[in-house]
């Protein structure tokens, strides 16, 4: 390829990128400021850097930052728990009507939620548990493990039989050979489903709002909805909360890049 | 014989009951309480009741649902047009960069705007189109342009359209990844045959990477036909369906007959008319788009 060729392709990319990363830039920017230089000058860099917008809206969002990460991360662990150890039974055990009960497993990744959503709230609401965390934490269970019980099973499969075989010899039981041994070699894997899991949780939005309706039980996603409708009068206070509000994901994802690209293509290929 | 078997699998089935359990109670009952409640009369108070199928027929004279079908027709249409040619596009912009080093860094970089969590992204766009304090317009008064001024999500002609165009330039990061991994697998020879042929990267394109790429354009129009037919989370915060009939989708209508008025049994309808088109839908394109590479 030739350098000029070249050098406009990077040009090309830059300029989109910028254009992407738009919303975000604007959110920081604006964050800093009052409503007053808002409107005066929109696009200038504030003259006293408001911080103090970051420390009001902290107090505002705390909470529901504190109960998305909980209700996220609570769902991760129970997902990652679940995948490994379904995954282990199917890829290693042998037992009648082993793929039969694979299908019924993996067969639901083709429901939409859409079917779902409103006898899944009906029936959430007659057990009694909309306002608390489990009418989150368990269809989020539920559905979470799909994937990752079938990228499991995937990889436990490549796993060389001699090494459960040998741990069972020295005396293993089943849960030590579990333990010690699927869960460490299935770091990698077990990171990717999770980070995927969390963004999705982290993300979700619809359906927080149909179960929760208690305002110190809300999530992030909710709160910042309730927040920037209902008390919309102070932009830069709102914009502050929702830098606040990214942080989690911030954290999580640019610290699991690589398994969240990973998760990404690879589990949708394979699903 | 087949019931020793099953006693000494015991452990197995025992280590896969909660995984079972939850799937039970919480997908299949729901998908089945669905199906069948779409046939009923349902609603706050007192026990449902069999309506055959009453509330199929009474969803064709719904003008919400009239408006939401024509609305959702060119949402999805606009929907697959985003999902499939800018990050095709973008993808195949970083695959043309020579160093290694290079693309994984541009890769990593256009993934960066799904750190900002998706709520968050809508509430900016919102802002963005917010007719006094937004972006478009504070920077269209700034150019002196403010004939161009619009309500963009209050005026009913504009709505759909500022919808529509949110995320632009719409580089959707799973779809790009998607894209950018099946680029990554062309085998290296057929590339260099290409190249040692003279092939131009326009032809490249056309012949050898489109063709290749089969399989990871399926996967992307099935995952937008999804997205695009059931998340009406959007709709609901930019919008709210509004002004009048001008951005209902079927789903949001859904979401309110249960929420506003509590007719869960025309809600479980549509419900799984919705899942009925996107299983027709995703079977149909799979049938359509076979590859050589499927085995």
């Amino acid at each position: 390829m030739k350098t000029k060729q070249l050098l406009l392709v990077r040009l090309g990319l830059y300029f989109l990128l910028v254009l992407s990363l738009l919303p975000v830039i604007m959110m920081v920017l604006l964050s800093l400021k009052n409503n007053v230089e808002i409107i005066t000058d929109f696009w200038a860099w504030p003259e006293t850097i408001r911080w103090d917008n970051y420390a009001a809206a902290f107090s505002s969002v705390k909470g529901s930052i504190f109960n998305s990460l909980f209700v996220a991360l609570v769902s991760c662990a129970g997902i990652v728990f679940l995948s490994s150890l379904s995954g282990f039974v199917f890829a290693r055990h042998s037992f009648p009507g082993k793929e039969l009960l694979f299908a019924l497993l993996i067969g639901l990744i083709m429901i939409p939620q859409i079917l779902l959503l409103v006898p899944l709230f009906i029936e959430v609401k007659r057990m009694g548990i909309t306002n608390t965390y489990w009418a989150l934490i368990f269809p989020y269970l539920a559905g979470g493990q799909l994937v990752g019980i079938l990228l499991c099973r995937g990889f436990f499969s490549t796993i060389p039989k001699e090494l459960f075989e040998s741990a069972r010899i020295d005396g293993a039981s089943e849960f030590q050979v579990y333990s010690r041994i699927v869960l460490p070699i299935s770091m990698p894997i077990l990171t990717t489903v999770a980070i995927i899991n969390f963004h999705g949780i982290y993300n979700d939005f619809v359906w927080p709002l149909m179960v929760l309706q208690r305002q110190e039980l809300k999530t992030f996603a909710v709160a910042i909805f309730d927040l920037s409708t209902v008390y919309r009068s102070e932009y830069g206070l709102t914009f502050a909360a929702y830098a606040i509000g990214s942080l989690p994901l911030v954290i999580v994802l640019l610290a699991g890049m690589k398994y969240f690209v990973r998760g990404i293509t690879e589990g949708g290929l394979k699903a | 014989m087949i019931l020793k078997k099953i006693v000494r699998a015991n452990g197995s089935y025992l280590l896969l009951a909660p995984s079972f359990v939850l799937v039970g109670v919480f997908l299949y009952y729901p998908a089945f309480s669905g199906i069948y409640h779409a046939f009923t009369r349902w609603q706050a108070v007192g026990a449902s009741t069999w309506v055959g199928i009453d509330n199929f027929v009474a969803m064709f004279s719904d003008p919400f649902l009239r408006h939401g079908l024509s609305n959702q027709l060119v949402l999805s249409f606009a929907d697959f047009a985003k999902a499939l040619i800018p990050p095709f596009l973008v993808a195949e912009m970083i695959y043309m960069l020579s160093r290694e080093r290079e693309r994984y860094w541009m890769r990593t970089l256009f993934v960066i705007p799904m750190v900002a969590p998706m709520m968050v992204i809508v509430l900016m766009w919102y802002f963005i189109y917010d007719p006094n304090m937004g972006l478009l317009n504070q920077t269209l008064a700034g150019l002196s342009l403010d004939q161009w001024r619009l309500a963009w999500l209050g005026d009913p002609d504009v709505a759909m359209g500022s919808i529509i165009s949110m995320g632009f330039p719409w580089i959707s990061a799973l779809a790009f990844l998607i894209f950018l991994a099946g680029l990554n697998n062309i085998p290296p020879d057929i590339i260099d045959a290409a190249r040692i042929d003279g092939t131009s990267v326009l032809k490249r394109i056309l012949h050898i990477d489109i063709p290749m790429l089969v399989p990871q354009f399926r996967l992307v129009i099935i995952l937008t036909l999804i997205g695009s037919i059931q998340d009406f989370g959007r709709i609901l915060v930019m919008t709210g369906g509004g002004p009048g009939y001008a951005t209902y989708v079927p789903a949001l209508w859904m979401y309110e007959q249960t929420f506003m008025l509590s007719h869960f049994g025309y809600a479980c309808a549509i419900g799984v008319t919705l899942f009925a088109v996107i299983l027709t839908g995703s079977l149909l394109v799979l049938r359509l788009m076979k590859s050589d590479l499927d085995h």
